[in-house]
């Protein structure tokens, strides 16, 4: 098809330039596309001729403009006249071999065709709207929508589970990782139960139920401790710090001053203002003894100094450690190597307290309970006296009673053993008195001369009775020589050199021990040295070796639930 | 410029914000450590200060947009103000960063420390547009201005019309089209880069479709006839010719300057569109900040 554009150039002279175009359609704009330029026009037309001289003109934008109305689509036909901004086109009779033709002209002046674009007004956006879209963006997306979910907690679910702003957007930081628990991480009202209230302890003890006060309210004065909320001291939403206080200030603000706080009557706590030799109070130990002759009203305590020499364990053992890691003396069973500490000293899973020590586990390899030279392999029960003595007439009786086993008994030359006592190979009498004379002679043997009492403190009743005549005192040893302290041994065995038993002596005098009364622990001088305040990286802060919740006493969930801490007592 | 903004009362603002800097900074080491509850951050009461401090310097800020329209004002002159908007602005950096302790999420408080940020930049690029711009403009308008330029180019064009009439059908359609398809700034972007995209329809010849190509600094056209004046068979045309080369040549340095400045006038005025807009979305972003905190304590 075949167009034609008459230009005029707008100088009243009807003066025209006139320019053919061929094609399917002709196009008008101002992008450098367009067949036909149109200088200052943003926009662009599209036109196709329909024959006979008409068209259909067509645009993107509503810019096309017939009597006046604007449009984005037209028919024009010969004679019509139609308006773009800043241009007046009217369609004329086409030429013999056209098919449409336009006659076009520029309105205005032509330094006008870019007057309106040298400067930034209009094209830019509008400050003061989108300062406003900015700002409601801002408080809708920030405070709003993630606000409603504090009226409903089905709203802050949605919130929550959509790519909705959600209150997540609130949180200061990241949570530690116990925190990171479903219910808690992502629900911030499990926490912040009640808007622009501090976080409550009864939403931390909802779950920390076992969590005792640091004092026992039965004793103390609650008042002391009103103020102190959990988040006192455990700030959340720091992570990667640790969330429990750490700082010495945390124990010495009321420690430093026992006399502000003290109970009459209690045990008087001495004041601590640091970890050094002046600034804390020597140890104490907590060391077991017996109430009343043989503990027969039952085992306490007694706080004891380490450096108290007059102080001794009475756990009614007898051990020497001295002889047990003299190679010379004692050795391991199988392999033949000496003792050491480990060799009977397991810690438990907790690093600091030990297993208990058996006679199965770690003294019967050496110290066997056989008490009948004739069945050396036979061995008394241990740990319960009557059944030893029932084991050892039972044996005896039938033997003695049992013609057979009497007469092997009597022709058997029985091998002698060391430290055993001779057995009688023969016995005038019944069964029944010789089995009787036989168990109480071994008895009398094993309690007194070389058997329990080898190990265990024996009394002697003088009573006739067999089952009467001694009693064995039980042993107790002291397991936890302080409860209110904490200590790891396998942070402090990493130090081992050549062996951990080096380590073990720097603190426990093991090899130079003959008894076992002496108390083989430690004063603070052995921590000074590496953990006093001031010693760099292995200084301690007093929650290293001390819990603030107690093991025992007043339940934080019932304290600080109700009025104890106001002042009543629980 | 530089002198009276930035040295305002022998560098008052200057020393103020320097001394609030050092105390800043020293309240900000007073927290943290080993052995302190928790790690500096805006919840320490040093944290709560330096925040205090920092919201207080926003709106003070903030309000230089309100005292610079308030021309009756008497308190203080609006360069006095500028000029510890500029220091104090800078400061705002530092303190709220220092509140914050580089603790950084994907949440209100954080959002607000960024439009901060997006600020305080945008501020930096216009106290650097207030201080080299206006220079270059003041050289560049020696003698005329813009709307002094828009006048120069519609005689130009007008006399290029007229003496385009005197030439051949082709040459005429030629300077036409060069003055209806010369273009000054346009969109933002446009006006900010300044880059001629002038063009020209070269009409068809030997039966083929005239073209529209650029006209880079009216070259295209100055070399046109440039490369006709040897070939000029009268006098008269020559003369023409000539004519209309120095009309161009003269056109060229024009457009030239006027690009220049509306590209300068751009540039001075273009970080407000930022910087206000940022402003207020900060301010709001600040409230929803301080309201969050609150809400969950």
């Amino acid at each position: 098809m075949y167009f034609l554009v008459r230009k005029l150039t707008g100088r009243g002279n009807a003066e025209a330039l006139e320019t053919e175009y061929q094609g399917d359609k002709l196009t008008l704009g101002g992008d450098a596309a367009a067949m036909v330029p149109l200088p200052g026009f943003s926009g662009g037309i599209t036109i196709t001729a329909t024959g006979s001289g008409s068209a259909r003109v067509s645009a993107r934008q509503a810019i096309i403009s017939v009597d006046g109305a604007a449009t984005n689509k037209a028919s024009v036909n010969v004679g019509d006249q139609f308006a773009l901004p800043g241009y007046a086109l009217e369609v004329i009779p086409p030429p013999p071999g056209f098919d449409f033709a336009l006659q076009l002209v520029a309105e205005g002046k032509p330094a006008s065709a870019f007057a309106g674009d040298i400067g930034l007004d209009g094209h830019t956006w509008n400050i003061r709207r989108a300062s406003w879209i900015l700002a409601l963006l801002v408080l809708v997306v920030g405070l709003v929508i993630p606000a409603l979910g504090l009226f409903s907690d089905e709203v802050a679910d949605t919130l929550r589970s959509t790519p909705l702003p959600d209150d997540g957007l609130w949180s200061s930081g990241p949570l530690v990782a116990a925190h990171q628990a479903s219910g808690v991480a992502l629900e911030c009202q499990a926490c912040h139960q009640e808007p622009f209230v501090m976080v409550q302890d009864g939403a931390c003890l909802d779950c920390h139920r076992g969590i005792n006060e640091h004092a026992d309210l039965a004793v103390h004065e609650a008042h002391h401790f009103a103020e102190v909320r959990c988040a006192s001291c455990h700030r959340e939403h720091n992570e990667p710090a640790l969330i429990s206080r750490q700082d010495k200030g945390l124990c010495v603000d009321c420690h430093a001053t026992p006399g502000d706080w003290e109970v009459a009557g209690q045990p008087a706590m001495g004041a601590i203002n640091a970890f050094t030799g002046a600034g804390h109070p020597e140890f104490r130990l907590a060391l077991l003894e017996p109430q009343g002759p043989g503990g027969a009203h039952g085992w306490d305590f007694r706080r004891v100094l380490p450096t108290d020499e007059t102080a001794r364990e009475q756990s009614n053992l007898k051990f020497n450690h001295e002889i047990h890691l003299d190679a010379s003396k004692v050795q391991h069973e199988g392999t033949g190597a000496a003792l050491d500490c480990a060799s009977c000293h397991t810690p438990k899973d907790d690093g600091e307290h030990f297993e208990p020590i058996t006679m199965d586990a770690h003294c019967r390899s050496c110290h066997g309970l056989n008490f009948d030279m004739f069945e050396p392999e036979l061995e008394l029960p241990h740990g319960d006296l009557r059944a030893a003595i029932v084991a050892m007439e039972a044996h005896f009786i039938r033997e003695f009673t049992d013609p057979e086993l009497r007469r092997q008994r009597a022709a058997d030359k029985p091998r002698r053993l060391p430290g055993k006592r001779d057995s009688a190979s023969s016995c005038e009498g019944s069964g029944l008195d010789c089995g009787r004379a036989e168990a109480l002679k071994e008895a009398e043997y094993q309690f007194a001369n070389t058997g329990c009492i080898t190990c265990h403190e024996v009394l002697e009743t003088g009573l006739a009775d067999i089952n009467d005549r001694w009693f064995v005192q039980p042993v107790k040893l002291t397991g936890d020589w302080f409860p209110h302290a904490r200590f790891n041994h396998n942070s402090h065995l990493s130090q081992a050199v050549d062996s951990a038993d080096e380590v073990c002596e720097t603190c426990h005098e093991a090899s130079v021990s003959s008894t076992a009364t002496d108390i083989l622990m430690p004063a603070m001088d052995n921590c000074l040295g590496c953990h006093a305040e001031g010693k760099g990286a292995a200084a301690l802060d007093c929650v290293s070796c001390h819990a603030f919740h107690q093991d025992s006493g007043t339940l934080s969930r019932l304290a600080r639930d109700s009025a104890i801490l106001q002042g009543d007592t629980p | 410029m530089r002198e009276s903004l930035l040295g305002w009362q022998q560098y008052r603002y200057l020393r103020w914000a320097l001394l609030a800097l050092v105390a800043s900074i020293a309240l900000y080491l007073t927290q943290g450590g080993a052995h302190a509850i928790q790690p500096p951050n805006g919840g320490t009461w040093q944290g709560y200060v330096l925040g205090t401090a920092g919201a207080l310097l926003i709106l003070w800020l903030s309000a230089l947009g309100v005292r610079k329209r308030s021309y009756s004002s008497t308190m203080g002159t609006v360069q006095g103000w500028a000029s510890a908007h500029v220091y104090l602005g800078t400061l705002l950096l530092v303190v709220a960063t220092l509140h914050c302790a580089l603790q950084f999420g994907f949440n209100v408080h954080t959002l607000a420390y960024v439009l901060m940020c997006l600020v305080i930049v945008s501020g930096f690029y216009g106290l650097y547009a207030y201080l080299h711009l206006p220079g270059q403009l003041s050289t560049l308008e020696s003698g005329t201005d813009q709307q002094g330029r828009l006048d120069e180019l519609a005689r130009l064009d007008t006399r290029i019309r007229d003496t385009s009439q005197r030439c051949d059908a082709n040459l005429q359609s030629l300077m036409t089209s060069a003055l209806e398809l010369t273009s000054v700034g346009g969109s933002a972007w446009q006006q900010l880069r300044a880059r001629d995209r002038s063009r020209v329809a070269v009409p068809g010849s030997g039966g083929e479709q005239g073209k529209v190509v650029a006209n880079e600094g009216q070259q295209l056209v100055i070399r046109h006839l440039a490369t006709r004046i040897p070939d000029a068979h009268k006098q008269s045309e020559a003369e023409l010719l000539n004519e209309l080369l120095a009309l161009f040549g003269r056109r060229q340095v024009v457009l030239q300057q006027l690009r220049r400045e509306v590209q300068l006038r751009g540039l001075l005025k273009i970080w407000l569109y930022f910087h206000i807009p940022l402003t207020i979305g900060l301010l709001v972003a600040l409230l929803v900040h301080i309201v969050a905190v609150f809400i969950y304590w």
